[in-house]
């Protein structure tokens, strides 16, 4: 996909707006679920995807495809959502309800009921993270990006990606230990 | 739960829905740099610029179609005149030798008109040559015709010239008959002025002006010198050493007294005698000669066959 994408972008570049809206077309589910999953409603993922693909737009002369196109696309996304939470001041965080929805209605992996649970407490202890080691487990995680991918779009080394994510599993991990106890008393 | 299952889980994270209608959204909102309008943007344009191209390609295709049926036109119809002319090419030995003998006949014609030019002025060449013939004799009697005219001519000249002796020889006689009667009209005065002195002559001409009309009568018309000098002047500027004519009166003489010369003409040898009257002297024969007595001047009757010298000069006895 790597590839079509940046031909589709270097299309898109040379003013070949079937490129762009197949690019559209291609990204778009994946940068609202990021902001989605990042910013808490439907409304402001929706505005926040339109601002991220209009930045895109623009800056499309200036993309030198030093990184894959769905690397700068998130990247663009990271700052969009930045950018909107410095004007937000405090951020709303999904609800219990939206994940149980989103899980109803998405195929998942799990079998039983014990399963989605542990899951939704999983994202939930997610949100409890700071900003950093949050943005890091959506990119790497929920947005498979490699580690390198997601070290562009943050604009730090690998490594530290590495160390975020590391601080982040001891963090639910540790939850995780915390719960556990009390299951099984239940 | 260890970091495989976590890994796992957070592997599979569900993914929100999107809502339908984002996708045509962010489709719509595309704005690229150099956008080249789409399908859907072409639609809204004129239609004849949309079309364009394909009229313009038409066109061009119209009117290269047009110049091929024009160029095939001309081309059946210069073949038509192709054909034409082979065929009438065909005729083309014949007709350049119809064309040969015409020019030939054309020849003869030219020649035969340029001999009847030359045949009429032969002829009018012997029509001059007859009539020259006849030029030699026509000379002979012109020349014998001059001949004539010039022995005329010079008997006409001799004549004019004893016409010119017969005029000069008039004019000199009108001139003595001039001065005859200028001294007529002298005498005329001298008696006038006589009367009105006691009888007495004036020994001076001038004395007379009131007496003479003109000072003119006072020079002899053959005195050429004097008439150039003095005919023309008046008597308060004339003098009596002007006059042509010789005073003869002495200061005493009276108008009673026998008739002597009181005046005379030294060219027509004309006397001016007291009594008014003019004696003519003929110098080849002479009827009268001077004669001197008591200080006048006398005509007297001379002898026959003397010479005027004699009649001045008389020989002594």
């Amino acid at each position: 996909m790597s590839d079509a994408a940046d031909i589709l972008c270097e299309r898109a570049r040379k003013g070949d707006l079937f490129a762009a809206s197949e690019l559209v077309t291609l990204f778009y589910q994946r940068i609202f679920g990021y902001l989605r999953r990042l910013s808490g409603n439907d409304d402001d993922a929706a505005d926040l995807t339109q601002k991220t693909f209009a930045r895109t737009w623009q800056s499309l002369e200036s993309y030198k495809q030093r990184s894959s196109f769905s690397t700068w696309l998130h990247g663009i996304a990271h700052h969009v959502y930045l950018d909107w939470r410095r004007k937000r001041t405090l951020g709303d965080s999904q609800s219990d309800e939206w994940w149980e929805a989103q899980s109803d209605n998405t195929p998942t992996p799990f079998e039983n009921a014990a399963e989605r649970e542990t899951a939704h407490q999983l994202y939930r202890w997610v949100d409890e993270l700071d900003e950093e080691k949050k943005q890091t487990v959506h990119l790497h995680y929920y947005q498979n990006l490699t580690l390198n991918e997601t070290a562009d779009v943050l604009g730090v080394a690998a490594s530290t990606v590495k160390y975020r994510l590391r601080e982040a599993l001891d963090y639910l991990r540790r939850r995780s230990a915390e719960t556990e106890p009390e299951r099984k008393v239940v | 739960m260890n970091d495989t299952t976590i890994e796992k889980l957070l592997f599979h994270a569900p993914k929100p829905l999107v809502s339908p209608d984002l996708l045509k959204r962010l489709q719509a909102d595309i704005a690229l740099p150099n956008a080249k309008p789409t399908a859907k943007a072409r639609e809204g344009q004129n239609p004849l610029r949309r079309w364009f191209p394909a009229l313009g390609f038409a066109v061009f295709m119209l009117s290269c179609a047009i110049m091929v049926a024009v160029q095939a036109s001309w081309s059946t119809k210069l073949k038509t005149e192709n054909t034409t002319l082979r065929a009438t090419t065909a005729d083309l030995p014949k007709l350049r030798e119809q064309h040969t003998a015409l020019e030939q006949a054309q020849g003869e014609h030219d020649e035969l008109v340029q001999l009847r030019k030359d045949n009429e002025e032969l002829h009018s060449l012997q029509a001059e040559v007859a009539q020259l013939r006849g030029v030699p004799e026509q000379i002979q009697q012109l020349q014998l015709e001059n001949r004539q005219l010039s022995a005329a001519a010079s008997a006409r000249i001799a004549n004019a010239v004893s016409d010119a002796a017969i005029f000069d020889e008039a004019q000199a006689r009108a001139e003595r008959i001039q001065c005859v009667n200028n001294l007529k009209q002298v005498g005329l005065a001298f008696r006038i002025w006589a009367g009105d002195h006691r009888d007495k002559f004036p020994t001076s001409l001038v004395v007379m002006s009131n007496e003479l009309s003109t000072p003119k009568i006072l020079v002899c018309p053959s005195d050429s010198a004097r008439q150039q000098q003095y005919a023309s002047l008046r008597f308060g500027e004339f003098q009596d050493n002007m006059t042509s004519y010789v005073l003869t009166v002495q200061p005493d003489d009276e108008s009673a007294n026998p008739p002597c010369i009181i005046a005379k003409c030294p060219i027509h040898h004309n006397y001016l005698l007291s009594d008014g009257s003019v004696q003519q002297v003929n110098l080849k024969n002479p009827a009268y000669r001077e004669v001197q007595k008591d200080g006048r001047w006398y005509l007297q009757a001379a002898e026959p066959g003397s010479t005027w010298n004699d009649a001045i000069n008389p020989p002594a006895k």
